[in-house]
Order: C-alpha cells, then sequence, then structure tokens
C-alpha cells in the first residue's frame, strides 16, 4: 500500500522547474538561442507545461524559425486549449505561413467539449465521474448490509449515470490521444512525393509552418495527409511532431 | 337590371399571366407553356416572341368560368408547346396583346438551354468525365446519365470509387430529370453530375458506376374489365402490377491526372486551378480618417474555392485590411462547375491624403492554357479627410467638460509573454496518470471487498437450518431418537446462549426460561429412566424450542 501510494506521489511531482526559470530569464535577456535549450532541458525534466511549450515557442518565434514555434505553441494548446496567449501567438505566425491549409482535428466532432478541456482535463473528470459512481455504489452496499434491504433505485441510477459519464468522458480523451497525429512542416519547402523511390512523382510542395496530419510512417518519411484529403511522403526530417508528449527535436534548428 | 349593374361594378380589370413549368431545358426538350387572359377577352390569339434557341407551337384555346368568393371569374387560356432547339439563355415575350381595346404586358421570361443528352448508341446508363486528363487540383464533373423509353417505379444508383479524386466540398451532387423526344419516341432522362477534384497524379480508371431499375413490368391484357381497371390506375401497384428489377453498369473510363507544371511557378501560387475573374468594389471613394470602408471582393471561376483565403497586405501600406470569412459558394449544372467566393474587408486608413489601395494580384494555374497566370484586380484611390479627432486642436479641449482621451494607438504587433506559474509540472495525461488511477481505484476496492464479503456471508450454513433438517428425519429407533432429540437441544440452547454444547449444565438451562428447564429434566428422565414412551411429545416440545415458541 504505501509503496501504490508513493507512486501515485511520485507520478504527480514536478520537475524542470530551474531549467524553465533560466529559459524565462534567458528570454529576458534576449538570448534566445539559450532560451531555447533551457526551455528543452525543462521538458526533458519532466516539465512538459503549456508555460514550457508557450516559453519555447517564444524563443523559437524569435530566433526566426516559424515551423518550430508552431509545433511548440500547438503542443501547448493542446496541453491548456483555453490558453488565449497561445492561441494568439499561434493565429499570428500562421499568418505568416504560404500554405492556406486547415489544420488538422484534434478530436471528433461528437466530442465538442475537447474544444475547451484538454486531455489530461478529460481524464481527470472521467476518473472523478468514475470514483463517484463507485463511492455511492459503496455507500448504498454498506447501507444494504446494515439494514437487511434490498439497494435503492436511486442509488442504483446514479451509480450508472456517473459511471456512463466517466466511461463518456475516457472514450473522449482516448479519442483525443488517438488524433494526436499532427505535425508541422519546419524546411523551408519540402516536395511531397506521390510513393517512397525513384518511380514517385511530386504532387504538391509545403512551405515552413504548413500543418498536417501523418498517418504513416517509413523509416526515414512520413505519409502526411493534407486537411483536403490530399496525401504523400514526405522526408520526416522536414516535420515536428505536435503531440506534447514527444521529444521535441532541436537538431532541425541550424548550427546545431 | 339593378342584378346586372352590381355584377358590372363587382368585375375586376383585365389581367394577363404566362405560366411554364421549368425554365431550364436541354436541347430537344418540350415544355408547356400557358397564357391566361383573366376577365376579358382577346382579339386571336396571342404572338409570342421567343429566342431564336427555341421554338414555340400553339396547341389550343380553352375557357372556363371560376367562382371564388362571391365573383365570378372568366379565364381565356391559350396552349403553347416550347421546344428547346439551341443551348444557350434566351427569352419568351415580352407579351403585349391588346384585351378589350386595353393594351396588356407580360415581362419576358429566361429560359436556360443546355446541351442535349450525350449520345448513349443505345445503351441505357452512360458515365462521363468532363475531363480525362486533368491537371492536380482540377475540378472536373463526373456525369451519369440514365435514359429510358419505358416507365420505372425506382431507381437507385452506387457511385463508383472515385480513386484519385477527393469530393468537392462545397458543391453538391446535382440531379435532374427531364423528357426528351428522339424519333417520335418519348425518353425519359435522368443525370446525376458529381463534382471531383483531382487529387493523386498518375494513371487511375474510375470503374463501373452501378444503376438498379425496377421498370413496371409489360402485362399482357386478357380482358376488357382488366383493361379499363389498369387505363385507371396506370398499371400501378394498387392493381397488383409486378416490377422488373434491372442492373446496368456503365463503362470504366481511364484518366491521367497530370502534375503541375514546375516551370513558371509563381512564388505565392495558392493552388488555385481553374479559370477565374477577380472584382474589387469600394463601398466609398471619401471617408473620414477614423472610418472605414468595405471592400467587396468576388472571385468567380471553375475550381475549387475550398480554404481560399486573400493575400495579406503587408503592415506599411498605410492602412489596415480586416477580412471576413469567405463565403464560398458552388454548384453544377449540364457538366459545368461554378464557384464564387465573396470577401468582406474592412479597410482603415491611417493617415489624412489621398490613399491607394494597390490592386490584388491572386496567382492560378489555367488547365487551358497549361500556364500560370494571375488575375488581379484594379488599384483604387480613395480620399481620406480629416477625422473629427484628428481634425480639432487636441489642446481646444483642455479645461472643458468632455472626456479628451482617446484610444490607446497600436504602434505595432507582437506575440504575447508567458505567464509564469507557480510551480512546474507535467501537465500530460501521463503526467496525471496515477491520479486518474487511484482516484476510482481506492472506491473500487472497498466495494470490491463488500461484495466478496457478503458473497462469504451469503455461503455460511444457518445451524438452526440443520438442526430443523434433523428434526424432520427422526429414526425410529427409540435410542438413537432420543441421543437425537438431546443433541438438538443442546445445540440450539447452546447457540441461545453463546457457549459450547458440551458444557450445558441445568443451570445454564434455568437461565433460558421454564420450557427449556422442563425439557432438559424430561431428557434426563428419558435418559436415565430408560422410559422411552413419551419421545413424540418430547420430539414436539424440543421443535417447539427449536422454533423459540
Amino acid at each position: 500500500m504505501s509503496g501504490w501510494l508513493l507512486w501515485v506521489m511520485l507520478g504527480c511531482s514536478s520537475g524542470g522547474q530551474e531549467a524553465f526559470e533560466a529559459g524565462i530569464q534567458a528570454t529576458r535577456g534576449g538570448e534566445q538561442r539559450g532560451a531555447v535549450e533551457h526551455f528543452v532541458q525543462a521538458l526533458e525534466d519532466g516539465g512538459r507545461h503549456p508555460a514550457t511549450y508557450h516559453g519555447l515557442g517564444n524563443a523559437l518565434y524569435r530566433s526566426g524559425h516559424i515551423g518550430e514555434s508552431i509545433a511548440a505553441w500547438r503542443r501547448g494548446m493542446s496541453l491548456a486549449p483555453r490558453n488565449g496567449d497561445i492561441a494568439a501567438n499561434l493565429e499570428r505566425a500562421q499568418r505568416q505561413c504560404l500554405d492556406s491549409i486547415e489544420p488538422p482535428q484534434t478530436h471528433r466532432p461528437a466530442f465538442f467539449w475537447q474544444s475547451a478541456l484538454s486531455a489530461r482535463e478529460s481524464g481527470l473528470l472521467s476518473s472523478a465521474a468514475l470514483a463517484a459512481g463507485l463511492v455511492i455504489a459503496v455507500v448504498a452496499r454498506i447501507r444494504r448490509t446494515r439494514s437487511g434491504r434490498k439497494q435503492p433505485r436511486r442509488a442504483a441510477g446514479w451509480t450508472a449515470v456517473m459511471i456512463a459519464l466517466g466511461a463518456l468522458l475516457g472514450a473522449s480523451t482516448w479519442d483525443v490521444l488517438q488524433q494526436r497525429n499532427g505535425a508541422v512542416v519546419v524546411v523551408s519547402q519540402v516536395a511531397v512525393r506521390s510513393t517512397l523511390g525513384p518511380e514517385g512523382v511530386d504532387l504538391f510542395v509545403l512551405h515552413e509552418g504548413a500543418q498536417v496530419g501523418t498517418s504513416d510512417q517509413a523509416q526515414r518519411h512520413t505519409l502526411i495527409a493534407l486537411s483536403d484529403g490530399r496525401k504523400g511522403w514526405v522526408s520526416s526530417s522536414a516535420l515536428i511532431s505536435t503531440d506534447p508528449s514527444r521529444k521535441f527535436p532541436l537538431d532541425s534548428l541550424p548550427g546545431r | 337590371m339593378i342584378l346586372l349593374f352590381l355584377m358590372s361594378l363587382l368585375a375586376h380589370a383585365a389581367s394577363l399571366s404566362v405560366e411554364i413549368d421549368q425554365r431550364e431545358l436541354v436541347v430537344g426538350q418540350t415544355v408547356p407553356l400557358k397564357i391566361k387572359v383573366i376577365d376579358g377577352s382577346p382579339r386571336g390569339v396571342p404572338e409570342v416572341p421567343v429566342g431564336s434557341g427555341l421554338l414555340l407551337r400553339f396547341q389550343g384555346q380553352s375557357q372556363q368560368h371560376v367562382v371564388s368568393n362571391f365573383q365570378s371569374r372568366r379565364i381565356v387560356q391559350y396552349t403553347y408547346e416550347l421546344s428547346a432547339t439551341r443551348p444557350g439563355s434566351w427569352f419568351v415575350g415580352p407579351l403585349d396583346i391588346l384585351v378589350d381595346g386595353q393594351r396588356l404586358g407580360a415581362a419576358p421570361i429566361t429560359i436556360r438551354v443546355g446541351e442535349a443528352p450525350a449520345d448513349q448508341g443505345g445503351l441505357p446508363v452512360m458515365g462521363t468525365l468532363t475531363d480525362t486528363a486533368p491537371f492536380l487540383g482540377q475540378v472536373v464533373v463526373f456525369r451519369l446519365q440514365f435514359k429510358r423509353n419505358r416507365p420505372v417505379v425506382g431507381v437507385e444508383w452506387t457511385p463508383p470509387t472515385f480513386d484519385g479524386f477527393v469530393a468537392e466540398k462545397v458543391a453538391e451532387q446535382a440531379q435532374r430529370e427531364y423528357s426528351i423526344v428522339e424519333n417520335n419516341q418519348n425518353f425519359t432522362v435522368q443525370t446525376i453530375e458529381v463534382p471531383l477534384v483531382a487529387a493523386a497524379v498518375g494513371p487511375n480508371t474510375v470503374p463501373p458506376a452501378v444503376i438498379s431499375a425496377r421498370y413496371r413490368a409489360q402485362r399482357r391484357r386478357r380482358n376488357a374489365r382488366r383493361n379499363t381497371l389498369d387505363d385507371i390506375f396506370g398499371g400501378s401497384s394498387l392493381m397488383g402490377s409486378r416490377a422488373e428489377r434491372k442492373t446496368h453498369t456503365t463503362s470504366p473510363i481511364p484518366l491521367n491526372i497530370r502534375p503541375l507544371p514546375q516551370a513558371g511557378r509563381p512564388a505565392d501560387f495558392g493552388g488555385l486551378v481553374g479559370r477565374f475573374t477577380l472584382q474589387m468594389k469600394p463601398s466609398a471613394r471619401k471617408l473620414k480618417l477614423g472610418e472605414s470602408l468595405t471592400l467587396t471582393i468576388v472571385l468567380k471561376g471553375d475550381g475549387t474555392l475550398h480554404g481560399f483565403r486573400l493575400p495579406t497586405v503587408p503592415s506599411d501600406a498605410g492602412f489596415r485590411v480586416y477580412d471576413d470569412a469567405p463565403e464560398i459558394t458552388a454548384e453544377v449544372k449540364d457538366r459545368i462547375f461554378l464557384s464564387q467566393a465573396v470577401v468582406k474587408r474592412a479597410v482603415v486608413p491611417e493617415e489624412v491624403g489621398t490613399l491607394t489601395i494597390p490592386g490584388i494580384e491572386i496567382p492560378i494555374f489555367d488547365p487551358e492554357t497549361e500556364q500560370y497566370t494571375t488575375v488581379r484586380t484594379e488599384s483604387l484611390s480613395i480620399v481620406v479627410e480629416p477625422g473629427e479627432e484628428g481634425a480639432g486642436d487636441v489642446s481646444s479641449f483642455l479645461g472643458e467638460d468632455g472626456d479628451a482621451r482617446r484610444a490607446v494607438e497600436s504602434l505595432g504587433e507582437d506575440i504575447l509573454p508567458v505567464s509564469v506559474p507557480d510551480r512546474l509540472q507535467d501537465s500530460t495525461l501521463m503526467g496525471s496518470l496515477p491520479i486518474i488511477g487511484a482516484l476510482p481505484a481506492l472506491p473500487l476496492l472497498v466495494w470490491l471487498a463488500l461484495v466478496v464479503n457478503g458473497w462469504l456471508d451469503s455461503r455460511k450454513i444457518d445451524p438452526l437450518l440443520v438442526q430443523r433438517r434433523r428434526m424432520m428425519s427422526l429414526p425410529k429407533d427409540p435410542v438413537r431418537r432420543l441421543a437425537i432429540l438431546e443433541d438438538v437441544f443442546r445445540e440450539v440452547a447452546g447457540l441461545r446462549l453463546g457457549v459450547p454444547a458440551p458444557s450445558l449444565d441445568a443451570d445454564a438451562v434455568s437461565s433460558l426460561g421454564e420450557d427449556a428447564q422442563r425439557i432438559y429434566r424430561a431428557l434426563e428422565r428419558a435418559r436415565y429412566g430408560g422410559s422411552s414412551g413419551g419421545l413424540d411429545a418430547l420430539a414436539a416440545q424440543v421443535s417447539r424450542f427449536l422454533e423459540g415458541k
């Protein structure tokens, strides 16, 4: 039991505070390159917080890396969908992109509440609803044991409602995790080809900052899909994922 | 006389109307056209002028009286047959006829005539594609044509899989049905048109589309009575007619989607493929500083405009712009795809003087010339006069009671800074997984424990039930019978006192009451006295004690 409690506490512990503060100081001092490295370090230390991605996106934007900044802010938005500051920055950066394409959807339209809730928040709500349903069931069971009477219908109804709510929120959380296949183009332009190998042809060209969905992965290439249905293969090094739980690659930045 | 006088007062003035069922025809199609003269007597058959792509034939004349709201009306109707002979837009009318010395007129009606249905060469269905070698991003229209000269009860179609294409997202597929006459035979033509956007370069094939039609069965007429009934109900299902189902398929269509050429591709090419026109119209040519004007920008063409956005304006243009979301509409008709985007752009000048709004330039690829080109609008000159705030001397407002404040002027735009949190923590789902798991796990464990406990309780055997069963199967042998009675009594007494049965004695039993003492003594007597005559009565006493009576 104590081991389990320790695991729970360790799971909720924070990390990356020092690196994050160093990143903030570097930003205020105008050292954008240093700030980027500090923020990435904070992420690797466990500080996957919207503010870290916000700061990283700002530092990348000021360094002139529009594509990478969009990827960082997209990650921040998926952790904090109601954060207006990150949304404003993202909107500003998107206006500077050449390609007019809609970003891939982050959830199914049926789970509309996920536009305002992060996967963590909906997961916690799902967990709380399930817990509430089970607590009601436990209380009803104890009363039944003591009184010897059957479980009242009202308690059974509330248990069913809360467990159904928890299951629905759990399903929407799962959907958000499944739809985290977005990526951003981080090179100035890249040709998207119909197939891997010499027999493929160039289908279209994407420019820095274009937001696409990914649907398959080869050794060095990724199959991307645009919101208008067009698909093609592109070099994986030209993309950065918008999934906040993935490592943020710094290899694409010049000078590294 | 009085009645006639009143009737004449109530009489309406003569009027004229022209009725036509359809205003969109195809070459070869014929529809009825009716001219009605109400409460008037025209001289002769009205002459109706029609465009050179139409043919009008007079069919006949009829007359009727209609009484409505206690008023009688006389309607003279002239019926014509209007046939379409050439594609284009043609007028019917205007009409100008003399009725009872009064000239009556009707405005012209526009009739749009499309191409005749494609020659199917005897095949019932045919699938066509407007271009079998389109460029990537070009819109093509797939048309399915079903021509028949037999009545059908129902038609279902299964569209083919359009590999290499994506559906045009704004326009919907168009369906149409009309009748034509060919070789003195009436045909019904049904068309379905699907707009598609070429999306994958390379050779491909549109597989066959399938049409499943239920034809009304042709039956041999057996007798005159049946003939009459068939005529009344038109051979409908009311009279038990049967339908004959037939499936028709189109031929596959080979095609090759070509890539857009790299040569000559403008750097700001946004992917518009087709022939387009661009217009820009301002809401005003003169305004005051601080006011805004609206530019209405219309882009029309035969390519898809899904996701279209106007090019941005540089920050040093001398004015700011705020664009509404484009209103994009599209339709497909007679194998022609037409789309239109209307954007309302609010323009806010930043300084007084003559403001020149540069023309908008949008690079496109024209599939007909196979070249990149640019559609553009002319630049506009707008006169910006001093505004209410800018014109006045600000110092003149000092000392007055009015609010002298003004809006904070924006000098530039930039990204928003980070709000530093008090404590940084992992905000991903994985970071909160322990809590997410622990929250329901705790009550779940308690609930499971309660369920298991209840289950174990339900498996415990009731000791009184065991004794009851023993009492129900007492042996006939008096010695064994007495032993069991004594054992049952001791077990039940022990259970009630909460002590083991072997340790029971007379003192302990006395605390259970008179009846228990009596049974105890009777059992002692029976055991040591050797009497077994009253065992049945004793068994009855033990049973009552067992049930607590």
